[in-house]
């Protein structure tokens, strides 16, 4: 069997829409899961009672489960309880939650560098906490936190490959679903690799722009 | 009007940390355009009792009032109200790394006082124009020295037009070449009537600047009166020791 690049070709459209869906669905899930990571780490840093807890459970739990079986969870269990999410807002709540309990960890580190006395210096001239945490901290912690925030937004970005165990027609769903129909299994298989792989550089020179940018005060 | 009521007045503030009783019994009363200069050995309080007047540290008892008007000090919200009428300045400097000058001086007057950015950017350049650091402006802090970052920091105190400014050994983290610039600008304050809380060592500024000097020791005010009395005749002995190995420090250093 020879490599059929007119095969290829011709998936071209199909592969397109999967792209397009892998595209839509990570990019939600990755910034609503710093969302997460933004408030949950302020709630680790801040020691809220209760929340601080909950916050703790919820990190753990998600990083010693497995993915699928939290995608399965939100797919086919959540229904029974009456939440009935569609295929495409199950699969950003199963990224979301996955990716935002590491970056709930990946900010609270950057935040633990912010200096004790530059909240002093803010709360002394007059910021209050909520203003400390969105102009001062949150910023340096970014900055901080930003490689291994890129680090498991390609994680993410990757493993929304397991969405098509639902049935959501994104990228690898689409190949395997020609697979199934065309045997064209090597074709399939190194296209959508080498989009995967494609997306991943594109997001890592996205995230090294913006650490140039942040670095650029540090910079003497 | 010789006994006009003191702009910030302390009475018995006490804190404890644990066990550790790191203030007690604090009565304290700073005059409105007087410079006020708190010394004594590490440990002894200074740190913590200046952050009392702001609320950094939150006395357990004891009562403060600020320009006539008695603190709540079980309430965080009066502390921010209070916090952006007095000025604090830090051993670090503590500007923010992420931001220009400029914007470390526009950040509070524009969200606290309300000014727009335009009217705050002024403000701000006028100050530092004060403090012969116009060109920087658009730096950021990491481009700058230690003492040209402490100067910036006391204008940035400044840009809030504070009623009084707290300093917390603003030059102890300095290199000695730039500790007279920073003083030099804490003298003009001085000599502009601001009123200052200053924990400093340099027993120099005290004695020059200070109207009043507070002595403390083991989280009390041990004594206080105007600088050339306390330093020509200290009445305690805990005063007598200190003063006393400073001196021989000082000679030492400059043998």
């Amino acid at each position: 069997m020879e490599f059929d690049l007119a095969y290829l070709m011709a998936q071209g459209p199909a592969l397109m829409r999967g792209l397009w869906l892998t595209v839509q669905v990570s990019a939600i899930s990755i910034v609503l899961s710093i969302v997460i990571g933004l408030m949950g780490a302020a709630v680790r840093v801040l020691k809220l009672p209760v929340l601080d807890k909950l916050v703790i459970g919820y990190v753990e739990f998600i990083r010693n489960t497995p993915l699928l079986a939290q995608l399965f969870f939100i797919f086919y269990g959540l229904p029974s309880i009456g939440l009935k999410l569609s295929l495409f807002w199950s699969g950003v709540l199963s990224l979301t939650l996955w990716a935002g309990a590491y970056q709930v960890e990946n900010i609270r580190g950057g935040l633990e560098t912010v200096a004790k006395g530059l909240r002093e210096a803010a709360f002394s001239l007059g910021l209050t906490p909520w203003r400390f945490f969105r102009l001062i901290a949150a910023p340096m912690a970014i900055r901080v936190g930003l490689p291994s925030m890129l680090n498991t937004s390609i994680s993410l970005l990757k493993n929304s490959s397991y969405l098509q165990a639902i049935g959501l027609a994104e990228l690898t769903y689409v190949a395997i679903d020609r697979i199934s129909m065309d045997f064209r299994t090597i074709e399939m298989f190194v296209a959508i690799c080498v989009i995967y792989l494609a997306l991943v550089l594109v997001l890592s020179v996205f995230a090294n722009r913006l650490e140039n940018r942040l670095n650029k005060p540090f910079r003497v | 009007m010789s006994q006009a009521s003191p702009l910030i007045s302390l009475k018995g503030i006490g804190k404890r940390f644990g066990s550790h009783a790191a203030l007690q019994g604090i009565d304290l009363d700073v005059a409105a355009g007087s410079v006020v200069v708190l010394i004594g050995p590490s440990g002894s309080g200074k740190s913590t009792l200046i952050r009392c007047i702001n609320g950094l540290v939150r006395p357990d008892e004891g009562s403060l009032t600020v320009a006539g008007r008695a603190v709540d000090i079980h309430d965080e919200g009066a502390w921010q109200g209070l916090r952006t009428q007095i000025g604090m300045v830090f051993q670090d400097y503590a500007l923010f790394p992420h931001l220009t000058i400029l914007r470390n001086m526009t950040l509070t007057p524009q969200r606290r006082r309300k000014l727009p950015r335009a009217v705050a950017e002024d403000e701000a350049r006028k100050l530092l124009a004060r403090i012969g650091l116009a060109h920087k402006a658009d730096d950021y802090p990491s481009a700058l020295s230690g003492g040209q970052q402490q100067r910036i920091a006391i204008v940035r105190a400044l840009a809030m037009q504070p009623m009084a400014i707290l300093f917390d050994e603003p030059t102890s983290a300095l290199d000695p070449e730039t500790i007279s610039g920073v003083l030099d600008v804490m003298r003009d304050l001085a000599r502009d009537g601001t009123t200052m809380v200053v924990v400093t060592h340099e027993m120099g500024f005290a004695r020059e600047v200070a109207d009043r000097v507070v002595f403390m020791a083991d989280g009390r005010i041990v004594e206080q009166g105007p600088p050339a009395e306390f330093f020509a005749n200290p009445r305690h002995e805990r005063s007598r020791a200190f003063l006393s190995n400073i001196r021989s420090f000082g000679e030492a250093n400059h043998a």
